[in-house]
């Protein structure tokens, strides 16, 4: 992720990564809309008053949306409304990629291993491949030892393919 | 770790992810479309010179003469006392555009509802004695937000 020019537009800006900062988002949230809720605070936030901080913006937009998304589950009476919309239309399936048609198939493999790692492993695993933070940032998102990271991380990969392909890797 | 991982790894670094929608595109473009109005009000271009060329003449008008330097006041003059003639014989707002912003989202998330109100501002002076008069105009946007609630 590079970093932002003082006169940057923030269109150009989230449009290359305003999608990475979505899926990290959704590991956090409890449906898409709500992620886009915590993107968009956690965004304009950071557009408004730390972009000109300088630096690595990722570590910083990340926690911020983290925190966004903390709070945002606080808040009871959005919850329960959530909720209820949760029940009615059943669990949150919007898809986490894109794909073309050929692909589908494949990108529905991953995504659907993905939804079946737990939770703790899919939010390493997103925060280190889409989010692109090094295990030490991850360590301090999240509270957690650089180690425990890098070990959630490969049991998460690891996890991945047995879900995704069962035959292939244990036959 | 092993190749099999690695391969993995990089397979998914490459998957396309889905886009952000247009909703959260308006969204932040809004919230910061709506910045650069606070930092910048929309004033007309006469403005830019108008509002110091009125202030200056105010100052000059008003500024009490026995606190100029000397050599600003070669000579006695009764100015002063022509300043103090001058009353304010009219004020009015102007109400000359409004804007409904439409449903906008507040710093700790609530909804609210934003209008914009633009005004101008008038006071308008005069020397009953001379019939000189001066004339203050300022535009004011006021900002309304209204918090939303859903029953």
């Amino acid at each position: 992720m590079e970093l932002i020019s003082k006169d940057a537009s923030w269109n150009d800006w989230f449009q290359r990564y305003g999608p990475k900062l979505l899926l990290c988002a959704r590991q956090w949230t409890r449906s898409a809309a709500d992620a886009e809720d915590v993107v968009q605070d956690a965004f304009v936030r950071f557009w408004r008053h730390q972009r000109h901080l300088g630096g690595d913006p990722r570590p910083l937009l990340l926690t911020s949306i983290r925190r966004a998304a903390t709070d945002l589950a606080r808040r009871e009476d959005r919850r329960r409304r959530r909720e209820e919309v949760a029940e009615s239309d059943g669990a949150d399936q919007s898809r986490f990629f894109h794909a073309t048609l050929e692909q589908d198939e494949r990108t529905q493999q991953i995504e659907q291993g993905l939804r079946n790692l737990s939770e703790t492993q899919r939010e390493v695993l997103v925060l280190k491949i889409w989010g692109e933070l090094t295990f030490d940032e991850i360590a301090r998102q999240l509270a957690i030892s650089p180690n425990t990271a890098a070990s959630r991380y490969r049991y998460a990969l690891g996890a991945l393919r047995e879900n995704m392909n069962p035959v292939e890797y244990h036959g | 770790m092993d190749e099999d991982l690695k391969k993995l790894e990089a397979e998914l670094a490459a998957m396309p992810l889905a886009e952000t929608s247009s909703r959260l595109h308006e969204g932040i473009k809004q919230q910061l479309d709506q910045d650069e109005l606070t930092e910048k009000p929309a004033n007309p271009g006469w403005l830019q010179w108008a509002l110091p060329l009125a202030a200056a003449l105010i100052i000059a008008i008003v500024w009490p003469r026995d606190l100029q330097p000397d050599r600003l006041a070669p000579e006695p003059s009764n100015e002063s006392s022509v300043v103090a003639d001058f009353k304010p014989i009219a004020s009015e707002e102007i109400l000359y555009a409004a804007h409904d912003d439409g449903v906008v989202q507040l710093a700790d998330g609530r909804l609210a509802r934003q209008t914009r109100r633009s005004y101008l501002d008038k006071v308008v002076w005069r020397n009953p004695e001379t019939n000189a008069s001066l004339t203050w105009s300022v535009p004011r946007d006021e900002v309304r937000v209204i918090p939303l609630s859903f029953q």
